[in-house]
């Protein structure tokens, strides 16, 4: 796992106004200032806004518990940690977001070079695993069960809401490909929710 | 193109996770180096005698 500092940059356009986590931009920066000063309060509330989306993003993209906990895990200690080095003119959200999808789309590449494509997951997922936190687990096995292609783009869009352009950049494909490949998860998706 | 709720989503494990990963970024905080706080300015004092 890349966890140098040059490798937790700023990868991405400022968004739009609207509340990343459950924070609004200034309650944000205020929580990024309260941070840098050592205050466990201002990190809970970061954490608690934007933690939960990067595991699941993890989760669906590795389709693996361990290792989603280990990549959500790592990614926010790599943005505690180089918290000094943030431009606090930018959101934090988008930041930490891009550190995980990176890193969530490098293990899955070292796991199919590996052959190392976990076939229980999705058997796991389909025999719905009893969890009071399931609200929806038919939407988690769909995603879950999309080709990879498909899941990462759709999970890095809808999840960690990044652009398209951010996620070309991120998976290596065009932008064309990434609509493309939304779409076609999103149909896949829309069948299977509505079964 | 519409999009299911993903925000209904919620990942096996998540709870466990969520408490050890805020624990470890706590310690993370913590480890911190005091000098790369934004801490107020703390130059010796144009009072201090010596």
């Amino acid at each position: 796992m890349d966890a140098r500092p040059e490798a937790i940059r700023w990868a991405g356009p400022v968004r739009g106004t609207r509340p990343a986590g459950g924070l609004t931009p200034r309650a944000e920066r205020a929580a990024v200032r309260g941070a840098l000063r050592g205050d466990v309060g201002a990190l809970d509330t970061l954490f608690a806004a934007h933690w939960p989306a990067a595991y699941r993003a993890a989760y669906l993209i590795i389709r693996d518990a361990h290792a989603a906990e280990d990549i959500a895990q790592e990614g926010f200690v790599a943005a505690v940690r180089a918290l000094d080095r943030f431009d606090r003119s930018r959101p934090f959200g988008p930041w930490l977001r891009t550190i995980v999808a990176r890193r969530a789309i490098d293990a899955a590449r070292a796991r199919a070079l590996r052959r190392e494509v976990e076939a229980t997951a999705l058997e796991h997922l389909d025999a719905g695993e009893p969890s009071p936190l399931a609200p929806d687990a038919d939407l988690l096995a769909a995603i879950a069960a999309l080709p990879e292609d498909q899941r990462i783009v759709v999970v890095l869009r809808h999840l960690l809401e990044l652009t398209p352009a951010e996620i070309a950049a991120l998976v290596g494909v065009p932008r064309g490909t990434v609509n493309s490949r939304l779409r076609r998860g999103l149909d896949t998706l829309s069948r299977e929710v509505q079964r | 193109m519409s999009a299911p709720p993903f925000d209904r989503v919620r990942a096996p494990g998540e709870e466990e996770a969520r408490r050890r990963a805020l624990a470890v970024a706590r310690a993370a905080l913590a480890e911190r180096p005091a000098v790369a706080r934004s801490a107020p300015d703390v130059r010796p004092s144009p009072w201090r005698s010596g």
